[in-house]
């Protein structure tokens, strides 16, 4: 198993026990850490999809990747 | 490729991989390092802001605290407008390969890459 993954299971697992005892906010420091290794994680993915496409002579068009930061822009502002 | 040149892709691509880290981002360091030319360099550095935003908007959904989301809003405020100049220098350079044009995309990578790199360490800190 990918050690990333085994880290955000045991996080989890063990954010889940601690919520279970009564200590939520353990609880939720594990669970913030947890998601930021998945979110490294989820960007590495998305990056390694990157550099394939360069590799195999393609990139994405301009104005998908436009489209796709402008969405995200917008998420985080609306917030 | 320019002697010139070749010193300028080097010294961005140094820059991205500083902004990296050289450890546990493999992906990441591929995607730079993939990159051959300033074109390929700016739609790298536009996809990793991409990934950035998305997950910073992830952990925003998953609980983040709200210092992370001012802290995140603040970058994105400054940084997008810049990533979003990428595109116009790459075109033109792609469309006219003068060194005016190639100046001119380098500088902004070289604007973008920090904003960049401040994304990287706000969602390391979390």
């Amino acid at each position: 198993m990918d050690p990333k993954n085994l880290a955000i299971i045991s996080l989890r697992a063990l954010a889940q026990l601690f919520r279970s005892q009564g200590a939520p906010k353990r609880a939720e420091s594990l669970d913030l850490l947890a998601d930021g290794i998945k979110s490294g994680a989820d960007i590495d993915d998305h990056m390694q999809s990157v550099a394939d496409a360069l590799e195999a002579g393609a990139s994405a068009d301009w104005d998908d990747i436009h489209a796709r930061i402008t969405a995200e822009s917008d998420r985080l502002r609306d917030r | 490729m320019t002697n010139k040149l070749s010193l300028q892709l080097a010294g961005v691509a140094l820059a991205a991989l500083a902004l990296v880290g050289l450890a546990g981002c493999a992906g990441t360091q591929a995607a730079y390092q993939a990159a051959d030319t300033l074109p390929e360099t700016a739609k790298v550095v536009s996809e990793h802001y991409y990934a950035l935003l998305r997950e910073a908007n992830d952990l925003a959904d998953a609980g983040a605290p709200d210092s992370f989301v001012a802290r995140a809003q603040e970058i994105e405020r400054e940084a997008t407008p810049i990533v979003l100049s990428l595109r116009e220098a790459s075109e033109a350079y792609v469309a006219i390969s003068t060194a005016d044009n190639a100046e001119a995309l380098q500088d902004a990578l070289n604007e973008a890459v920090p904003l960049v790199s401040r994304f990287v360490d706000l969602i390391r800190e979390l």
